[in-house]
C-alpha cells in the first residue's frame, strides 16, 4: 500500500528530519509511529499526505510513485487519505456538521448523502448530539473527535493520525484506538503517530520506531507478505 | 497482520462514485454553493463590499461617459459632412460642350457622391430673384457670373483632409477657375473628435488597471479572511478550481454590480446634461440632440465590469492558492 524508499527530508533551515526512512505498510495494516518528538513522525505523516515533498527518495502510494503526481492530481489523492492532526484545524465561523461535511463536499456529493455520512462519522465519534455547535464551544478532547470524524467522513482508504489522542484523557483516548482498531476491521489502512507508549502497549500492532529520522528497531516484516 | 485484498478497496471506490451525483447536476449543485459562498462573503464585509462596488462603478462611468460623448460628437461630424460640398468656379469661356464633358469626367470619381451643375444663366437668374446687388448687374452687358458645379464628396468614405485633397485634384482641370471649400469647421470638429477618443482610450485603460486592482485587492483581503477556511479545504481534497470558484463569483458581482452603479451614474449624468443641450439647440434653432444610452452601451459596460471582475479575482485568487504551500 505504501512504500518508503530512503526517503530524505532536509528543511530550509538545514535541519534534517528524515534521514533516509524504509519502509512498507501493507493495505489494510494498522502501524503506530513512535519516538520523541522531534525524530520526524509529523514530517513522515506529511510527506505521504503530500502536505511537503521529500528531499531525496521514493514514496510509492499503491504502486504510484507520488513525485510523479501533478499538481491537478494532488487533491485527488487527499481524498484517499484521511488527515488528523493534534491540533484539529476547524473552522470555527461553522457548525460542527458543516465542519465533518467538508471533505464530502469538496468531492461533489449529494445533499442527502452527505447527511448520512456525516451524522454516521458523528454517531462513531459519539458527538452527534453536538453537531449544531460551534466548534469553538467545545472542549479540547471533543474538537479532536470532530478531526476524527472529518478525517473518516469520506471514507479513505489510508488514515494518517498525529498525536490523535495528545488531547483526550485516558478514558477517551481508548475509546478513540477501538475506534481505530475498527476502521482498520473494515479495511482501513492506518498509521498513527502517537508517544503514548502505554496505551498502544496493549494493543497489538505493529510498532515503528523512529529516531533521529531514521527507523530504529523496525519491525518491518510483518508486512512482508503483502504489497 | 491483516492483509485485506485490495480489491475491497477498489469496489469501495465504485460505490463510492455511484453515491455522488451525476457530473451536470453535481456540477450545477457545486458552482450553485460557490456563488452562496460568494454572496456570504460579500454580506459579510458589507461596507467593504458596498466601498469597491461604488469605486469600480465610478471607474467604469467615467470611459462609458466618454464613450457617449465621442458617439455624439461623431453623429454631429456626419450631420456637418452631409452638408460639404466643393464649388467649382469655372473659367468664362468654357464651352457648354467642355462643361458637360468635364461634369461627366467628374462623375467617374469613386470619392464623388454627386455633382450638380449651375449654368451662368441660371447663376443670373439666382442673383436676380434675390435682388442681390440691386440693379447693378443690368448695367453690365455681359453675364459675370461663372457656371459652377457643385461637387458632393462621398462623405462616408472621406475625412475632411481627404475633401480638401479631392478639391485639390478638381483644381487641376483647365476648365476649373477656383474652387471653394468649407472644411474648417470640419476639420476642428474632426480633430477634437479624434483628440477625445484618444483622451478617452487612455483614460479608460487607466481605470481598467484601477478596477483591475481594486477587485484584485478586495478579493486578496477577502482571502485572507478565508486563509483557514482554504487550507482545511485544500487538506480535504479541494481542487484548486473548487478554492478558486467563490472568488471568481465575488469578483463577478463586484464587477457586475459595478457595472449597474455605473450605468445609474450615466443616466443621472444625462438627465442633467439633456435640458442644456436643449436650451442650446433651441438658440441654434437647430435639431440637435443627445444620443443616449443604447442597449448595446449597456451590455458592453456590464460585460467589461464582468470580464474585469473575473479578471482581478482569477489573479488574486492564484496567488492565493500558490500562496499556500499545500
Amino acid at each position: 500500500m505504501i512504500r518508503l524508499e530512503n526517503v530524505r527530508k532536509r528543511f530550509l533551515n538545514g535541519h534534517d528530519a528524515l534521514r533516509g526512512i524504509n519502509l512498507h505498510i501493507a493495505a489494510a495494516e494498522m502501524v503506530f509511529l513512535t519516538g520523541h518528538s522531534g525524530a520526524g513522525k509529523s514530517t513522515l505523516l506529511n510527506l505521504i499526505a503530500l502536505l511537503e515533498r521529500p528531499t531525496a527518495g521514493k514514496i510509492v502510494f499503491e504502486k504510484k510513485d507520488l513525485a510523479l503526481l501533478t499538481p491537478k492530481e494532488i487533491p485527488y489523492h487527499r481524498r484517499r487519505v484521511g488527515v488528523i492532526f493534534q491540533n484539529p484545524t476547524l473552522l470555527n465561523d461553522r457548525s460542527v456538521f458543516d465542519n465533518v461535511a467538508l471533505p464530502l463536499k469538496v468531492a461533489g456529493y449529494k445533499e442527502s448523502e452527505i447527511k448520512h455520512r456525516v451524522n454516521a462519522s458523528l454517531e462513531l465519534v459519539g458527538l452527534l448530539h453536538k453537531a449544531k455547535r460551534k466548534p469553538g464551544i467545545l472542549s479540547g478532547g471533543e474538537q479532536q473527535r470532530v478531526g476524527i470524524a472529518r478525517a473518516i467522513v469520506s471514507r479513505p482508504e489510508v488514515i494518517l493520525a498525529d498525536e490523535p489522542t495528545g488531547n483526550l484523557d485516558p478514558q477517551l483516548s481508548k475509546d478513540i484506538m477501538n475506534l481505530f482498531a475498527r476502521l482498520n476491521q473494515v479495511g482501513i489502512t492506518l498509521i498513527i503517530a502517537t508517544h503514548d507508549l502505554p496505551l498502544i502497549k496493549e494493543l497489538n500492532y505493529r510498532q515503528i520506531e523512529l529516531k533521529d529520522g531514521k527507523v530504529l528497531d523496525a519491525q518491518v516484516d510483518t508486512a512482508k507478505t503483502a504489497l | 497482520m491483516k492483509t485485506k485484498q485490495t480489491e475491497s478497496n477498489s469496489k469501495k471506490n465504485i460505490v463510492n462514485r455511484n453515491q455522488k451525483e451525476s457530473v451536470w447536476s453535481s456540477w450545477i449543485g457545486m458552482h450553485k454553493a460557490a456563488f452562496d459562498n460568494a454572496v456570504q462573503r460579500l454580506l459579510l464585509a458589507r461596507i467593504t463590499a458596498v466601498l469597491t462596488i461604488l469605486v469600480v462603478g465610478v471607474s467604469l462611468s467615467l470611459p462609458a461617459a466618454f464613450q457617449i460623448l465621442v458617439k455624439n460628437l461623431e453623429s454631429g461630424q456626419q450631420s456637418i459632412d452631409e452638408q460639404s460640398r466643393i464649388s467649382l468656379y469655372l473659367t468664362k469661356n468654357a464651352s457648354s460642350v467642355d462643361i458637360e464633358n468635364l461634369l461627366e469626367e467628374i462623375k467617374t470619381n469613386n470619392a464623388v457622391q454627386d455633382t450638380m451643375l449651375i449654368s451662368s444663366e441660371q447663376g443670373l437668374k439666382e442673383f436676380q430673384q434675390h435682388n442681390i446687388l440691386g440693379n447693378a448687374l443690368d448695367l453690365l452687358n455681359d453675364n459675370p457670373l461663372p457656371a459652377v458645379i457643385q461637387v458632393y464628396p462621398d462623405t462616408r468614405k472621406l475625412d475632411p483632409n481627404q475633401i480638401e485633397k479631392l478639391s485639390n485634384e478638381l483644381a487641376e482641370f483647365a476648365l476649373v477657375d477656383k474652387t471653394q471649400i468649407d472644411v474648417l469647421w470640419l476639420k476642428r470638429l474632426f480633430s477634437i473628435t479624434e483628440f477625445v477618443k484618444q483622451i478617452s482610450f487612455a483614460i479608460s485603460l487607466f481605470l481598467i488597471f484601477t478596477v483591475l486592482i481594486v477587485i484584485g485587492n478586495t478579493i486578496k483581503l477577502l482571502g485572507q479572511d478565508f486563509h483557514d477556511e482554504i487550507a482545511v479545504n485544500k487538506l480535504v481534497g479541494a481542487t484548486d478550481g473548487y478554492v478558486r470558484r467563490p472568488f471568481l463569483y465575488s469578483g463577478l458581482l463586484y464587477g457586475g454590480l459595478g457595472g449597474i452603479v455605473a450605468l445609474f451614474i450615466i443616466l443621472l449624468g444625462l438627465m442633467w446634461v439633456n435640458p442644456q443641450i436643449d436650451q442650446i439647440a433651441q438658440l441654434y434653432q437647430s435639431q440637435i440632440s443627445l444620443i443616449g444610452l443604447g442597449f448595446s452601451d449597456i451590455l458592453s459596460i456590464l460585460g467589461t465590469g464582468i470580464v474585469l471582475g473575473l479578471g482581478g479575482a482569477w489573479v488574486a485568487a492564484n496567488r492565493l492558492i500558490h500562496s499556500l504551500s499545500i
